[in-house]
């Protein structure tokens, strides 16, 4: 069998068109990848072995160690969900993640390897280290745990028995304590639970309540760890100046001390009432003994910040300030010296300043509408001098260092948080000839006869400078392309990202090189990007700019900002009053502004569509287009019927359109929408209205612009698969597959392409992972097509549908197809697999009228090769080649000035961005055309004609006087 | 073929068993150091419903494993590893034994396949070769270009053809030329 399988892998290597594989010198030169951890929810400073690293926990559930000094990725791992706990300690790294369940993890602090872990089936609530040996207390669900590596089972187990939410554990000598919101009741007060616990045994010592009106994240209590104190807990009660410190375990008396003017702080009582407090020293392993916390107040109209630290005097407990700073909008951070941070917004970007133990100050240049607020700061010390990492709300990251308010590094972690991209065709760049013009005279128009007349001058001028140099590399003085300037064969765009971060970046599709970012709010709320459109693309000879408009939800609103692709600036932003089920293009453009229309679909009672830019103008506009609008409503995971509306355009005054119901799709009883999928903008473009057959014969495709996928959970097991006309609901064709399991671990992707569906889904063992191919044809029968003379989706024939399945390599998160300018070129699918790699099948492979048996000779003439269930995984097709491309979520093609050549890009957590030809590069020479080959023969035709006029010379005048 | 049956850690949940299934990546001569491989692979089964992170001396723990059928893979950027089918089922006194297999995607899993040992000791079995080399310089490929071959042809016809006619017999010549005329 397997002999069986390896001849039929050697017939299609054989038979497959010739893979374009990569050559080592192209890896990093047509392709860019960026390893991103998401905007951090932590950062903790360690330094091993001479090197200062920043750990982070971030919100895409991945735990990272950066360098920093230049903000490069030591390590990474993208955690099974939300991270629960996260500590440094003693060369390891502590995490505790999962969704349903949860995973400790012990990492090596410099390597990132794993050295142990540990599985417990309900969500983790915390987890710590036990000092001085490599154990680890952890709390998931109702179970308390003490966890040793290298054992598979806990040393001990305690069911809390759901006394309280517990949400943070603190070990201490012998002790370790629970502490969680007690549940609140009509007759008794919010307050917290402490359960404590002999940490040899397990065994329950005492439990109690204490610190009434207080819940653990309301930011008026903090637990103090101290390895020579003790634990406390430190808090205020509401309505009360006085603060109160808690010894755990301690209680009669069940206060060590109670004071109004704990912190050296007197503050009138309005003030104090308003204050809130808040852990500094987030990971107990930055400072072992004197824990500190910050105060944060209002005096005078003025925000401030002082930095406490506990200590024992003797037999009393003392708290004494260490710093102060102002502090509105304050970020403020420890390391694990004495040293603390605090970073505060300015009006040209951010002002930090060092105290307590080191003293350095410095600012942070940068636009806040770009980046956003700060939100978050770390203080690392690479050798003796420090380094600030401020963290804005967009996610961006920059390491800073005294005397310089430029940063050593950044990174745009906004990028891992991207929900969407679209590709922006850059206008191509100003000759060489046009910058020297444009230099002496920038009144010069780039006119086609002017540029030509320039080339030439600057070609000339050039060949005399080569000449000069004597015929070195001319100097030459064009500088080198910026992120916004396009090339001429148009592998250079712009690749504009939308985050849900509220961030819009802008980045060159070549190599990644930033253009521009904004920070996208409402109100103080940032705004969750889901979508970018290009709403005016980039025209030859225009003075129009191209424009990208952002569009996201915040609350209950819809924000929508268009920018100037090629500057960042914001032309408008406007807010509209609903909450859209769906954002399209709409096929018309705004007379005022020239851009492309969008629409907003909003279900509900009376189901609309609003329009933007929001003018009655641009409504009118839009019905003035003379094909009726259709749009549907209910395609979102879990719905049960789809329904489609008819844009009404009567009377408009408004900037909004109507829906009248035109049709509705029920899904069959039991059974539920999980995925809808339509053509991605230009995918229905075709070249070849059919395919020639080997007898010369056509199969004319079928081609529907409204062509709309609908995927669904039957109750009954497995999945069903509709094929929809999105104009007039009609169903077109439905496929079972019974044995499917969609689910998050499974999940259902899919492709459209010209008259291609492919999408993939597990199908249970053995068979795994089955990528379907469905392909649409007008007719079954050869040289037969809808001779209707008007296509219409009102009046439809059913397609002859072409299917086939194949065992997919492996799980796939994302689908994607290639796109070409005139889409004459054959199309790759595009799999961004689940391991991190981007790789392109061949249409021939994934062809469903590949025959069972050998081809005929006419299926041979047609290309058609052998049926084979299982897809290679060719590792000559891998386009990521040896990056790991982690949580690939979105995979999208742009065509470039080039038949040959698709650009591609996968995006989710990671960016890769890359070219590829799926026929090769027959525009282009090959890349291994020899271009000495070429002079070498040159030369040889030359000589061998200067060889051979003497002769012939010669020889005619012989013959002459013969 | 004797089946192999050894004891899995077992964990009791309140609704149903569940097992750990514990596994080695070992070194061999494709994969030398698996150190390399702590982060950069994870052990994967039943294409993503269970996953593990692979220590430094390549071991690894899959957690929450139920009764029945189940694909182990090697998720790895940069190493292809091969695929197992680990059946894990429990004996009459109720012991839990696990029987691991070799198996190809695509075809019928087959209980004729040796079963593997267990703790399992998995082998990377090739190492992924993404490019393509660019081809140097050959004066072969340079040869058989057909502008060389045109001036090949060129060559000769100057060169050869002269030398071919004043070997003809002289009166053939004229033949020839009377001929062309």
């Amino acid at each position: 069998m397997l002999a069986r399988l390896a001849l039929t892998a050697l017939t299609l290597a054989a038979c497959l068109p010739g893979a374009r594989a990569l050559f080592p010198d192209e890896a990093g030169r047509i392709d860019w990848y960026r390893a991103q951890i998401g905007a951090p929810t932590a950062l903790i400073p360690h330094t091993h072995n001479h090197t200062a690293l920043l750990y982070a926990a971030t919100q895409r559930n991945v735990v990272a160690a950066l360098r920093a000094a230049d903000g490069q990725l030591a390590w990474r791992h993208v955690l099974d969900g939300p991270i629960s706990a996260f500590s440094v300690r003693d060369a390891r790294v502590l995490t505790q993640s999962g969704a349903n369940h949860s995973h400790v993890h012990v990492w090596d602090a410099a390597s990132g390897g794993l050295e142990w872990s540990f599985a417990q089936p309900a969500p983790g609530r915390g987890a710590v280290f036990v000092r001085d040996c490599a154990d680890v207390i952890a709390l998931a669900g109702d179970a308390l745990v003490r966890l040793a590596p290298g054992s598979s089972e806990p040393a001990w187990e305690l069911p809390l028995n759901r006394t309280a939410a517990y949400s943070r554990i603190v070990v201490h000598n012998d002790a370790v304590f629970a502490i969680g919101d007690a549940p609140q009741t009509r007759s008794a007060k919010r307050r917290l639970h402490v359960v404590q616990v002999d940490a040899a045994t397990g065994a329950l010592r005492k439990q109690y309540d204490t610190a009434e009106g207080i819940a653990l994240r309301g930011g008026s209590v903090v637990v103090l760890e101290s390895r020579e104190y003790g634990a406390y807990m430190v808090w205020r009660e509401p309505e009360n100046i006085v603060w109160y410190v808690h010894r755990l375990g301690l209680t009669a008396p069940m206060w060590e001390l109670y004071h109004a003017k704990l912190v050296e702080i007197e503050l009138m009582p309005p003030d104090m009432l308003t204050s809130t407090i808040a852990e500094l020293d987030i990971d107990a392993g930055l400072n072992d003994n004197t824990p500190r916390f910050s105060l944060s107040y209002s005096k005078d109209g003025k925000s401030k910040s002082v930095v406490v630290e506990m200590f024992r005097d003797g037999d009393r407990l003392e708290m004494r300030k260490v710093a102060s700073f102002l502090a509105d909008g304050s970020a403020i951070a420890a390391s694990p010296r004495r040293s603390v941070v605090a970073v505060r917004p300015t009006d040209t970007g951010a002002a930090w300043r060092v105290r307590g133990g080191d003293k350095h100050a410095g600012d942070y240049t940068y636009a806040r509408s770009a980046y956003g607020p700060v939100a978050r700061a770390a203080l690392v010390y690479v050798g003796d001098e420090p380094r600030v990492v401020v963290q804005t709300r967009s996610g961006q990251l920059a390491a800073l260092r005294p005397g310089s308010s430029e940063p050593l590094w950044t990174r745009n972690e906004a990028l891992g948080h991207a929900a969407d991209m679209a590709f922006l065709t850059l206008p191509p760049p100003a000759s060489a000839a046009e910058h020297a013009a444009k230099e002496t005279d920038p009144s010069v128009q780039p006119s086609p006869v002017a540029r030509y007349i320039l080339r030439w001058v600057a070609t000339g001028r050039a060949l005399v400078e080569w000449v000069a140099a004597g015929f070195g590399i001319a100097s030459g003085d064009r500088p080198a392309l910026a992120p916004t300037e396009g090339d001429h064969f148009g592998f250079r765009k712009l690749a504009v990202f939308g985050a849900s971060t509220g961030a819009v970046t802008a980045v060159s599709s070549q190599d990644g090189a930033h253009a521009w970012s904004h920070y996208l709010t409402h109100g103080r709320t940032p705004v969750r990007i889901e979508r970018v459109f290009v709403t005016r693309s980039s025209q030859a000879l225009s003075t129009d700019a191209p424009v990208i408009v952002a569009a996201g939800r915040a609350r209950n609103a819809t924000v929508v900002a268009a920018f100037d692709a090629l500057t960042g600036r914001v032309l408008s932003e406007d807010t509209l009053p609903l909450v859209y089920a769906r954002a399209f293009e709409l096929p018309a453009t705004d007379p005022a502004t020239g851009q492309r229309l969008l629409g907003f679909a909003v279900a509900g009672a009376e189901p609309r569509v609003a329009v933007w830019p929001p003018t009655a103008d641009a409504a009118r506009a839009l019905c003035a287009h003379t094909a009726p609008l259709y749009v549907e409503l209910g395609d979102q995971a879990g719905s049960t019927a789809v329904h489609g509306y008819r844009v009404a355009c009567a009377d408009v005054t408004e900037p909004w359109l109507a829906a009248e119901p035109a049709w509705e799709f029920a899904l069959p009883a039991g059974e539920t929408l999980i995925s809808a999928t339509r053509y991605e903008h230009g995918a229905q473009h075709t070249a070849l209205q059919g395919r020639v057959l080997g007898d010369r014969s056509v199969l004319y495709k079928y081609i529907n612009p409204h062509l709309g996928v609908l995927a669904t959970q039957r109750a009954a097991g497995g999945i069903a698969v509709y094929l929809i006309d999105r104009v007039s609901g009609r169903l077109l064709h439905s496929v079972v597959h019974e044995q499917a399991v969609v689910s998050r671990a499974h999940p259902f992707v899919a492709t459209l392409s010209e008259n291609r569906l492919v999408y993939q889904f597990w199908r249970g063992l053995p068979a795994g992972y089955v990528t379907a191919v469905a392909e649409l044809f007008e007719s079954d029968r050869p040289d037969t097509r809808n001779e209707s003379p008007a296509v219409s989706s009102l009046d439809l024939q059913l397609p002859s549908v072409v299917m086939a399945a194949f065992v997919a390599p492996e799980a796939a998160t994302a689908l994607g197809t290639t796109r070409t300018g005139s889409s004459i070129t054959t199309r790759d699918v595009l799999f961004g697999l689940a391991s991190g790699k981007l790789l392109a099948l061949p249409d021939a492979l994934l062809d469903p009228r590949r025959p069972m048996g050998a081809p005929t000779k006419d299926e041979q003439a047609e290309g058609l090769v052998a049926y084979a269930a299982p897809l290679p995984l060719d590792p000559r097709r891998v386009l990521s080649h040896g990056h790991a491309v982690a949580g690939i979520a979105h995979v999208r093609s742009a065509p470039t000035h080039l038949e040959s050549t698709a650009l591609v890009a996968a995006f989710g957590l990671d960016v890769f961005f890359s070219r590829t030809s799926p026929s090769g590069l027959f525009d282009q020479l090959s890349p291994t055309f020899s271009k000495a080959n070429l002079v070498i023969t040159s030369l040889a035709l030359v000589a061998g004609c200067l060889l051979g006029a003497p002769m012939v010379r010669r020889k005619l005048t012989t013959r002459a006087w013969a | 073929m004797p089946r192999l049956v050894l004891i899995l850690a077992a964990t009791v949940l309140a609704s149903e068993k569940t097992y750990r299934l514990r596994g080695t990546i070992a070194a061999n001569d494709v994969l030398g150091d698996v150190s390399e491989l702590a982060t950069r692979a994870e052990a994967v089964v039943n294409g993503g419903e269970h996953r593990a992170f692979i220590q430094k001396d390549g071991s690894f723990v899959v957690e929450n494993l139920t009764l029945g059928d189940w694909l182990l893979e090697v998720a790895s950027a940069d190493y292809a590893f091969p695929k197992i089918h680990v059946h894990i089922a429990t004996s009459e006194e109720g012991r839990a034994s696990v029987a691991a297999r070799y198996v190809q995607i695509g075809t019928e899993w087959s209980e004729d396949a040796p079963v593997l040992a267990y703790p399992l000791k998995i082998e990377a079995s090739a190492k992924y070769d993404f490019f393509t080399p660019r081809q140097g310089f050959s004066i072969v490929a340079m040869f058989s270009n057909p502008y060389m071959l045109m001036v090949g042809a060129s060559l000769a016809a100057i060169f050869i053809m002269p030398k071919l006619q004043a070997n003809l017999d002289p009166e053939t010549l004229k033949e020839l030329q009377n001929k062309d005329e």
